[in-house]
């Protein structure tokens, strides 16, 4: 019980050093860990387009859909922040 | 021909003569100064008031007004909600009508609370009497006069005044307006042969030996705040193409005044408050322009009718399809404009059966919101373009540009965008959406170019608060009572809730005196650059789905296919 | 000068007059290079990091990558469709790419000019060695970057002065042409309020001053103008952040309308391809003025610097646009700052000849402009000095006695001055002498003293000794062209009112004579605030120009100061402006640029979105092949490669096209706003419309014919 309870707690204390961890590092280097992010999201994504698309599209095409899709939304996002927080600009 | 045409130019003539009339009504009204009716509603009112437990005096800031609208409107959804869900065990259902499935009920609560009353059933084979009474048309009074008080909230803070009470105004809204307007006009309707009952189908047997049960109700009272209010929302399916809605050419013409009358009326209402009524009559005259360069466009389609069946009939005969034959292709073309100009959304004739050139009058009318507009909200739009309009024009004469005096800044700039962004999003994204997924989601009966005006005409319609649809669509699925009720309340209360704090930072602005510097926007001028701005804004942000919609679909025809 | 009496002349001050362009004389800028170094700084400013600032580029900038991964792969997003897919796209690629650069290199020639207009005000900022005097009193050679705000140092003939500071010891005459461009030197004290500032970078040239530093390093007025027109430090305006927001709106707008189109367009069986949808969304997204916008900024601050305004915030300038309210002081602005002798009035039967002579008397030794000018009068009027100069006395005018005059080697007294002072003197000299009928105060003499006052003058009076020979009409000279100026004004809707020391006759006639709107007279420093305050409460935004301490709190009440750089430190201070001429009516010119930059904004934005028209009309008839709209394709544009292709190159070259306008600012004209927006509707809104259907159109026959689509 007491070893399962002290695995918890060392996880625990690794899943906050990896937060962390990656909070500072996208502080300080944003751009990469961006590009990072993007491609585990669209591990998510491309599956999905690529089923919806129903064999039409490959596998290539899915992924950089996805990917795509991806930047527009940051693209979005983005000029919201241009919209609302426009002195930053 | 030319009697269809004198139809139209007659009730025209009959909304420029009310519209200013109305306006000083409603300004009286809200200015606080005395009116007719003010013997019978004040002790009315001051019971409402202290039930409530509201003190009239308290002005609200812009926040606070849209705080008290949203917690309002909350409670109010949920009362319908519960009512629409136990109707099966409530009283005057003597059909036995059961509960409608959980996501048609949130549809059409939501549907009705945002004064859109898009309706993805039949009302006499899913909604009760007590829902349709209790329920519907509870919301139908609440949700226009939300949409009045928002208006007025508007219209004060944009000439200087505290933007008032919320409650109070809702409360105005109806006893002062609503109300008084609605029990003369049901009943006319009345008399003119609209049904008022709480008894049950009459049954009866046809020369056939068949049963057939006629569904009737308490239409009267129902039908006419449904046109007041820019509601739409039909006790029938067929709505005002029923027989027992709309019977004859009489309650026709009401029915069309009810609808336009407020928002008309409401643009003399600002010239009353801005104490400009030559600024009132150019906007009156720009809105009515647009609206009469639709009807035109939409009647003269219907006119020369469908060339494809004319050149099998050998003559060139009006487009019927999906008239009513009492009101001919005048009076249905006329409503259709009339009805999505206004954001009334009733129809007593079949859209999806409208020429080429109505699908695009009638879309155009969603897009734009401005051409009279919905119950108050829509003569805020208009003013939410004409101060974009005094912010990009303003520019080039050089100064900081103003509005009744007033500086338009980042703040109000970012206000005014959010207004003229929603509209976009909320149509058509989901458009696209349901477009992807042609065979799983959208239920479109006529593919083609003709499915494509089928589907944006139904986001459209929500996000316009109006209602009406293109029908001819399998709306009552999971997928479309959800999605659209995103875009009924993105569409409702995002700009609600922009425009109200809008109007109080206008109305904290220190006002800056007119001198030869100063652009005049009560000019013909500035009202024509305005009327451009609108349409290249408007029309700009859906040119390509109205070109891949009624222009595509138009030109189909055209080419004979 | 001493504010406390508005009207006082200031002596030693040239009044520029003529015409603007000729007054204009902006420091030697140097332009050599400043395209190459535009074109280069154009591809540097391509760094992610700088192009985020402008959302409707960066946009551009992330289509063009795009583009160019559709160009190496055109199968990336699927199947592609036509011939050649890879050329088209790489066109396409190509021509956003120079989108892209334009509207840089629109932003570096707008920053190379600030640039070269700062180097010219930097050249007048050496780093030079200061005698600090420390606090012991010993003096320490340091480097001028070193001196702090607080800090003495000692300039003797020869020295740069090393920063802005205040005269506290000495005299000496000081070159300030370096950033007035005003060769004569100027006379610099302590105490006096015009004189005791000096401003880091001119040359003392006889001599020695101590200066109290007023300024840190870094942080004088020069330094401020320096950043501001190199446009480093250049924070947005406010009407500039609002512009901002609507072009991000309408590009997100444009965003969601191309986002949803190819679900739309698949349904139709019109499918469209990346690198057309992306072709689209550039050609509708604001580009035109987005490529513009902080060109436009830079190039407004370049324009007040070329006037020789130091401002110290763009903010002020846009202000300047919005003024509703001019004050202004009567002295120096509307009137020359020297009243001269138009007329002499004989009084008690003397005759024209014998107040010519004793006017001539009482001025030969009076150096200001009005007793040269009487000096003038008189000989024309053919008198002539009777008496040996050399054995003659000179009194000088004083506040006190309030006139000046000659001692004449014979023992007469001759006088002139303001004439209640003339009136006590001729009493006291008439004392225990004879009662000649000369020496009495005779009605004539009020009559002639009220004429001139209401003709809008100053009355002198002459004496020689006992006896009261009449009244000299010194005239306040109107500038010339004033009055045009002020009917401009009124015109643009700005209201002048004019501060005068005189009484309210007096200041009437001048009032309407300057056609001014409003007059204060017999003002106070304490009036100019009051005045200011009182329009501000009405919700005006008010402009004042000022040199004195005291004027000061008014400079910091009103919406824009102008200070004048003779002024003193506390005035330049308060200010947000600093005209190194010390030409009081050059506020007139700021509001002009204060309102072109507001008008090139707002027409370039017209003129964007009003090209918008056309691009739609060009591009969606022909892009979606299924819907068989051809008869929209009211150009008759030859195909779908050569129509996406001709309204890109119209929407890049248009760029480049407008630089020009973008730079010397669309022109002002001193019409009504109702006439101003009729004009630039019919300019920008409805050229707009026009211009790019001809253009795409005469493109698209271009590239058709060159077989480039």
């Amino acid at each position: 019980m007491k070893r399962i309870n002290l695995l918890n707690w060392v996880s625990q204390l690794k899943l906050v050093e990896g937060v962390s961890f990656v909070w500072f590092e996208w502080r300080r280097q944003q751009l990469p860990l961006a590009i990072f992010l993007l491609l585990c999201l669209n591990l998510i994504i491309a599956p999905v387009v690529y089923a919806a698309s129903s064999g039409t599209l490959e596998r290539r095409s899915a992924w950089a859909i996805g990917i795509l899709g991806l930047v527009t939304l940051g693209l979005v996002i983005y000029l919201f922040d241009v919209i609302f927080r426009p002195e930053r600009y | 021909m030319f009697q269809g045409f004198i139809q139209i130019a007659l009730t025209l003539l009959i909304v420029i003569a009310i519209a200013p009339i109305l306006g000083k009504y409603i300004a009286r009204v809200f200015l606080g100064e005395r009116t007719l009716i003010e013997p019978v509603m004040i002790p009315l009112e001051r019971i409402i008031y202290s039930l409530g437990g509201i003190r009239a005096k308290d002005d609200m800031t812009g926040w606070q007004y849209a705080q008290a609208l949203l917690y309002t409107n909350f409670v109010m959804g949920v009362f319908v909600y519960l009512l629409l869900m136990l109707q099966g065990i409530l009283p005057l259902n003597p059909t036995n009508l059961i509960a409608p499935s959980w996501h048609l009920g949130l549809h059409t609560t939501l549907s009705f609370l945002t004064n859109t009353d898009q309706q993805h059933y039949s009302g006499e084979t899913t909604i009760s009497y007590l829902s349709q009474i209790a329920g519907l048309s509870f919301l139908m009074f609440t949700s226009a006069a939300t949409g009045l008080a928002v208006g007025i909230a508007f219209i004060r803070g944009l000439t200087g005044r505290p933007l008032g009470n919320f409650y109070v105004d809702l409360t105005r809204s109806i006893t002062r307006i609503l109300l008084p307007i609605s029990i003369i006009g049901a009943l006319l309707l009345l008399i003119l042969g609209v049904p008022q009952t709480f008894a049950a189908p009459a049954v009866v047997t046809t020369l056939e030996g068949v049963t057939q049960y006629i569904a009737r109700g308490p239409v009267a009272a129902f039908e006419m705040i449904k046109q007041l209010g820019e509601n739409g929302g039909g006790f029938f399916g067929i709505n005002a193409a029923h027989p027992f809605e709309n019977p004859n050419s009489a309650t026709n013409l009401i029915e069309t005044l009810a609808m336009i009358s407020i928002p008309a009326a409401l643009i003399h209402t600002y010239g009353i408050f801005a104490n400009n009524t030559k600024q009132a009559w150019l906007l009156f005259w720009m809105v009515f322009t647009i609206f009469v360069i639709l009807v035109s466009v939409t009647a003269i389609g219907e006119y020369q009718g469908n060339p494809l069946v004319s050149s099998i009939l050998g003559a060139e005969q009006p487009n019927l399809e999906g008239k009513e034959v009492r009101f001919g292709w005048a009076e249905t073309a006329f409503w259709a404009v009339a009805t999505t100009a206004t954001m009334c959304g009733a129809v007593n004739g079949m859209h999806d059966s409208l020429m080429p050139t109505g699908g695009f009058s009638t879309l155009l009318n969603l897009f734009l919101q401005i051409v009279w507009g919905g119950q108050g909200t829509g003569t805020a739009y208009l003013f939410i373009y004409l101060i974009l309009t005094v912010f990009l024009t303003g520019l080039m004469v050089g100064r900081t540009p103003e509005f009744l005096g007033r500086k338009i800044e980042k703040r109000e700039i970012v206000l005014a965008s959010v207004v003229l962004l929603v509209h976009p999003i909320v149509v058509l994204i989901p458009s696209a959406v349901t477009l992807a997924f042609p065979n799983t989601l959208s239920g479109i009966s006529n593919p083609g170019f003709h499915g494509i005006s089928q589907v944006v005409y139904e986001y459209a319609s929500a996000g316009a608060n109006n209602g009406s649809g293109f029908e001819g669509l399998g709306d009552n699925t999971l997928w479309w009572n959800l999605s659209t009720c995103l875009s009924l309340l993105g569409g409702r209360y995002i700009p609600i809730i922009a425009i109200l704090l809008l109007a109080d930072s206008m109305a904290h602005k220190q006002p800056v005196p007119e001198t030869a510097g100063t652009l005049r926007t009560d000019s013909l001028l500035f009202t024509g650059v305005t009327a451009g701005v609108i349409l290249i804004l408007g029309v700009l942000t859906f040119f390509p789905v109205i070109a891949l919609g009624p222009i595509a679909e138009a030109f189909k025809i055209a080419n004979g296919q | 000068m001493d504010s406390a009496n508005p009207d006082s002349p200031r002596p030693n001050r040239p009044q520029p007059s003529g015409p603007r362009s000729s007054r204009k004389h902006t420091p030697k800028v140097n332009t050599k290079g400043l395209y190459q170094r535009a074109i280069k700084d154009a591809f540097v400013k391509l760094n992610p990091r700088q192009m985020i600032k402008n959302p409707v580029m960066f946009l551009v900038l992330v289509g063009t990558i795009i583009t160019l991964l559709v160009t190496i792969d055109p199968n990336l997003f699927g199947a592609s469709q036509g011939q050649n897919p890879r050329r088209f796209n790489g066109l396409i690629t190509v021509i956003l790419f120079f989108t892209v650069v334009f509207a840089n290199f629109a932003e570096a020639v707008a920053e190379g000019r600030g640039k070269a207009q700062a180097d010219a005000l930097r050249s007048t900022k050496s780093d030079t060695i200061a005698r600090k005097i420390l606090p012991d009193g010993s003096i320490a050679e340091v480097s001028s970057t070193t001196l702090h705000q607080g800090d003495r140092v000692k300039v003797i003939a020869g020295d740069l002065i090393p920063a802005d500071g205040e005269v506290i010891a000495g005299v000496a005459s000081v070159d300030e042409s370096a950033i007035t461009g005003e060769s004569a030197p100027v006379l610099k004290e302590t105490g006096s309020d015009v004189a005791s500032s000096v401003t880091g970078g001119t040359r003392i040239i006889s001599d020695e001053l101590t200066i109290k530093i007023t300024s840190d390093p870094g942080k004088g007025f020069i330094d401020r103008m320096i950043a501001l027109v190199e446009g480093a430090e250049r924070s947005k305006t406010p009407n500039e952040i609002a512009l901002t927001v609507l072009l991000a709106v309408l590009t997100l707008v444009f965003v969601f309308v191309i986002v949803t189109l190819p679900a739309i367009a698949n349904y139709a069986n019109s499918p469209v391809s990346v690198a057309v949808l992306i072709a689209l969304l550039v050609a509708l997204i604001p580009t035109t003025i987005g490529g513009l916008l902080s060109a436009i900024g830079i190039a407004g601050m370049d324009r007040v610097a070329q006037f020789n305004v130091i401002a110290t915030s763009g903010r002020a300038v846009e202000a300047c646009g919005d003024i509703n309210t001019l004050v202004l002081d009567k002295t120096g602005t509307i009137t020359l700052g020297n009243r001269l002798a138009e007329e002499f009035i004989p009084v008690n039967n003397h005759s024209m000849t014998e107040i010519a002579t004793v006017a001539l008397a009482a001025s030969v030794f009076d150096d200001t402009p009005e007793g040269k000018s009487i000096v003038r009068l008189a000989e024309k009027l053919g008198a002539n000095v009777d008496f040996d100069r050399s054995k003659a006395e000179g009194i000088e005018f004083s506040a006190k006695t309030r006139m000046s005059g000659t001692n004449l080697p014979d023992g007469r007294e001759a006088r002139k001055g303001a004439v209640d002072a003339i009136k006590g003197f001729v009493r006291s000299r008439s004392v225990g002498g004879a009662h000649s009928r000369s020496g009495e105060i005779t009605p004539e003499l009020d009559t002639a003293y009220e004429r001139v006052s209401n003709l809008g003058g100053t009355p002198l009076a002459v004496a020689l000794n006992g006896n009261i020979y009449g009244i000299i009409y010194l005239k306040d000279i109107v500038k010339p062209g004033i009055k045009e100026r002020f009917d401009q004004l009124r015109r643009m809707g700005v209201r002048t009112i004019m501060l005068t020391g005189d009484n309210s006759i007096t200041a009437s006639v001048i009032a309407g004579e300057a056609g001014v709107d409003d007059f204060i007279a017999e003002a106070t420093p304490e009036d100019k605030i009051a005045v200011i305050q009182r329009e501000q409460a009405q919700g005006k935004l008010v402009a004042m120009t000022g040199d004195g301490t005291n004027d000061a709190p008014a400079l910091a009440q009103a919406n824009v100061g102008v200070a004048m750089n003779t002024g003193t430190q506390a005035a330049k201070e308060a200010a947000n402006m600093v005209d190194l001429d010390s030409d009081p009516t050059k506020l007139i010119d700021i509001v002009v640029i204060g309102k072109q930059l507001l008008i090139t904004r707002g027409a370039l934005t017209t003129f964007s979105i009003a090209n918008d028209i056309a691009k739609y009309f060009a591009i969606i008839p022909v892009i979606f092949t299924s819907a068989n709209l051809q008869s929209l394709n009211v150009m008759g544009l030859a195909s779908t490669n050569s129509v996406v292709l001709s309204a890109l190159i119209y929407n890049a070259l248009i760029i480049p096209a407008l630089i020009p306008l973008a730079l010397t600012g669309v022109k002002f004209r001193p019409l009504t706003a109702n006439q101003l927006l009729q004009r630039n509707i019919l300019i920008y809104g409805l050229g707009g419309v026009v211009a790019p259907f001809i253009a795409i159109k005469v493109i698209d026959v271009v590239i058709t014919a060159v077989g480039l689509a």
